[in-house]
């Protein structure tokens, strides 16, 4: 259970966060700025299970490309990153982060462009740095499209399933062994049907509780 | 408008019984990726039989999936499905699949019952004295190793767990990236199902002596000292092995960077095939090593057969196709890919032997009936015991536990699981 929160929330920060950095770098009308949006996408659109099974294999210690990047570092024994258990979690976040940080930048760049631009010019003309700007109207406006981000984000985050199947089966040990791995477990590789459905209930009553602070923020902010 | 409509009503109507003529000469066979060879095979079936095969492959755990949502629920999306050896009691205890003693029966003339080789055909398709299923790919465990290193050493083949301490340790060269020995050590399955293969081939059993008593043996000597030379066998291989799948050992192997690789036979083709192997001219191969030399060697076997979905109509053309497969002519076109024939015929062909030359070794042993089919229990609780089992050994191997502790736990929680399944274990 910690460790299904903390994959839950910790990838889901880090979702946003990005997400947010990576809408306001590509807010820009510069040339070719389509095209590196489109191509940001790429991730998102590939089966989370291949995600998986890519990230696997480059994170290979006998011959994945990242340990060799490594090595050119000047780094030869880098962690094992998917066979360490005090890696192993972090590594699924990272590659969480990796495939679904376009999903929030997507959603941010259509509020960032939902905001007037002659309310930010009015701003600019009162005298207002960038910082300014982004503290007391970018972010306010921006708040409500973050939290409905941060909603879809903690539900998958929640259910995470495939990137663990591909790259760590659970573990090492128990290390990424998460509530939906666990449920997977019980209902397709034992078939205790019932079990895995009661623990699937008890997952969606847990989703609807962590959710409820994010629905609660966006409805308030809506009513204001 | 009106006029069209009811035209292309009639015409549906016309095509119907003509598509569910032509669905009647196809039957669906669903299995897993080294049963798509037969691939190859389907044209002289079709040819032969007048029967279509729509030939399905999914990867391990997706078949188990599909194949149970079938099973279970009394549906027949596919007519045969690809059973793994490790399935045959749930599946026969369940009457999911249609028993076939009486089409063995009726067609004895057809098929060569002494021909199939005895080992693998009670292992993988007898269970309470009926025949469930028909064997497709029959897997030996033995030891692979490096013909060309060990004679660079002056070694001989190893023959007890301690033989391969030692050759591990002599053979290991990292600065060569060279190492000695490296087994399947991911949780789950392939820690699981290697560690057993090695207590069985040590001259353990998981369980004590089933049907009559399930208890689990993991508290004995045996199952420790196989466990302590398992998880040292980790100096002697490659950083990442700690993760190691059973692909991952197969690759290793195959790219020369072991000197032992204790595997499948499936897996042991590989590393004999040229065009997929750098060490293909320099394997040689030997019984999984035992605790003392004095012990009588046994193979673990692993391996799939093809049974009939109890609730398919189309159990004669089901039954065709299984012959089909069980010819000593499709044995040996099948066995040239894949090294696993389950036929004498197919096992003395001289052809086969040049490729894959542990063949007379696996028929000498056939004929000794030095064949072990339960290292894993086919019954319907081993994928429990798997993953408990399989989290304790990786425990330990990741030094996170003692292999005392690790199989203190795995004992304790496979006895429940076995008591709670309603076995006997005292």
């Amino acid at each position: 259970m910690r460790r299904t929160l903390l994959l839950t929330i910790e990838s889901s920060a880090l979702q946003v966060a990005a997400g947010l950095g990576v809408a306001l770098l590509f807010n820009r009308n510069w040339p070719g700025m389509g095209a590196i949006r489109t191509l940001f996408l790429a991730p998102m659109m590939i089966a989370p299970l291949f995600v998986g099974m890519i990230w696997r294999l480059m994170l290979s210690d006998d011959f994945g490309v990242v340990r060799y990047l490594f090595s050119l570092a000047g780094v030869s024994e880098p962690p094992l990153w998917l066979d360490d258990p005090d890696w192993a979690l972090q590594t699924v976040v990272f590659v969480s982060v990796w495939e679904w940080t376009a999903f929030a930048m997507l959603f941010v760049i259509a509020g960032l462009q939902a905001i007037p631009g002659d309310v930010m010019e009015a701003a600019s003309l009162d005298g207002c740095g960038a910082w300014q700007r982004f503290r007391h109207m970018t972010w306010p406006l921006l708040r409500p499209t973050l939290l409905a981000v941060a909603l879809f984000r903690v539900i998958d985050g929640f259910k995470l399933f495939d990137i663990i199947f591909a790259m760590t089966a659970g573990g090492p040990g128990d290390a990424t062994t998460t509530l939906s791995y666990f449920v997977y477990q019980q209902g397709l590789a034992f078939f205790d049907l019932g079990y895995a459905a009661t623990l699937a209930l008890v997952m969606l009553g847990m989703v609807a509780v962590l959710t409820a602070p994010l629905l609660r923020g966006g409805t308030e902010r809506s009513a204001a | 408008m009106r006029t069209v409509l009811f035209a292309l009503c009639i015409a549906f109507a016309a095509i119907g019984p003509a598509r569910s003529q032509d669905d009647a000469h196809t039957i669906t066979v669903t299995g897993i990726s080294s049963f798509k060879l037969v691939e190859t095979l389907l044209p002289k079936f079709t040819e032969r039989s007048g029967i279509k095969v729509n030939l399905q492959i999914l990867p391990y755990p997706q078949l188990r999936a599909r194949a149970m949502a079938d099973l279970v629920g009394g549906t027949a999306n596919s007519d045969i499905y690809l059973q793994d050896i490790i399935w045959l009691g749930e599946w026969a205890k369940g009457g999911y699949v249609r028993p076939l003693d009486d089409l063995f029966a009726r067609d004895a003339a057809e098929v060569k019952m002494d021909d199939i080789l005895p080992g693998a055909f009670n292992a993988l398709s007898r269970w309470d004295g009926k025949i469930w299923s028909v064997p497709v790919g029959a897997f030996y465990f033995i030891d692979y190793y490096r013909t060309d290193l060990f004679a660079e050493r002056g070694l001989a083949p190893p023959v007890t767990l301690d033989d391969v301490d030692r050759a591990a340790a002599a053979l290991t060269d990292p600065a060569q990236n060279r190492f000695g020995i490296a087994m399947a050590y991911q949780r789950g399955g392939p820690i699981a199902s290697w560690f057993l293969a090695t207590y069985a081939g040590a001259g353990g059993t998981l369980l004590t002596d089933p049907p009559r008593n399930f208890r689990p043996t993991l508290d004995s000597k045996l199952a420790l000292s196989v466990l302590t030379h398992y998880v040292g066998w980790l100096k002697s291989a490659p950083r990442g092995a700690i993760g190691y799948h059973w692909n991952d050992q197969t690759v290793a192997m195959q790219t020369g960077r072991l000197a032992m690789a204790p595997t499948f036979s499936v897996n042991g083709a590989e590393f004999v095939k040229k065009e997929n192997s750098v060490v293909s001219d320099k394997v040689g191969f030997t019984y999984m090593p035992r605790a003392d030399a004095a012990q009588k060697p046994v193979i673990p076997f692993g391996g799939w057969a093809a049974a009939i979905n109890a609730h398919s109509a189309k159990t004669e053309a089901a039954w065709t196709f299984l012959k089909f497969i069980l010819s000593p002519e499709a044995q040996r076109d099948l066995g040239k890919l894949s090294g696993t024939p389950v036929l004498y015929s197919a096992l003395n062909d001289p052809e086969l032997q040049k490729l894959y030359p542990w063949l007379p070794f696996i028929a000498a042993a056939e004929k000794a009936g030095a064949i072990h089919p339960d290292y894993r229990p086919r019954y319907a609780f081993y994928p429990q015991i798997e993953d408990v089992l399989g989290l304790q050994l990786n425990k330990a191997a990741l030094g996170q536990t003692t292999p005392e502790q690790a199989l203190a736990e795995a004992q304790s929680a496979i006895t429940a699981i076995v008591k709670g399944a309603g076995y006997p274990a005292e």
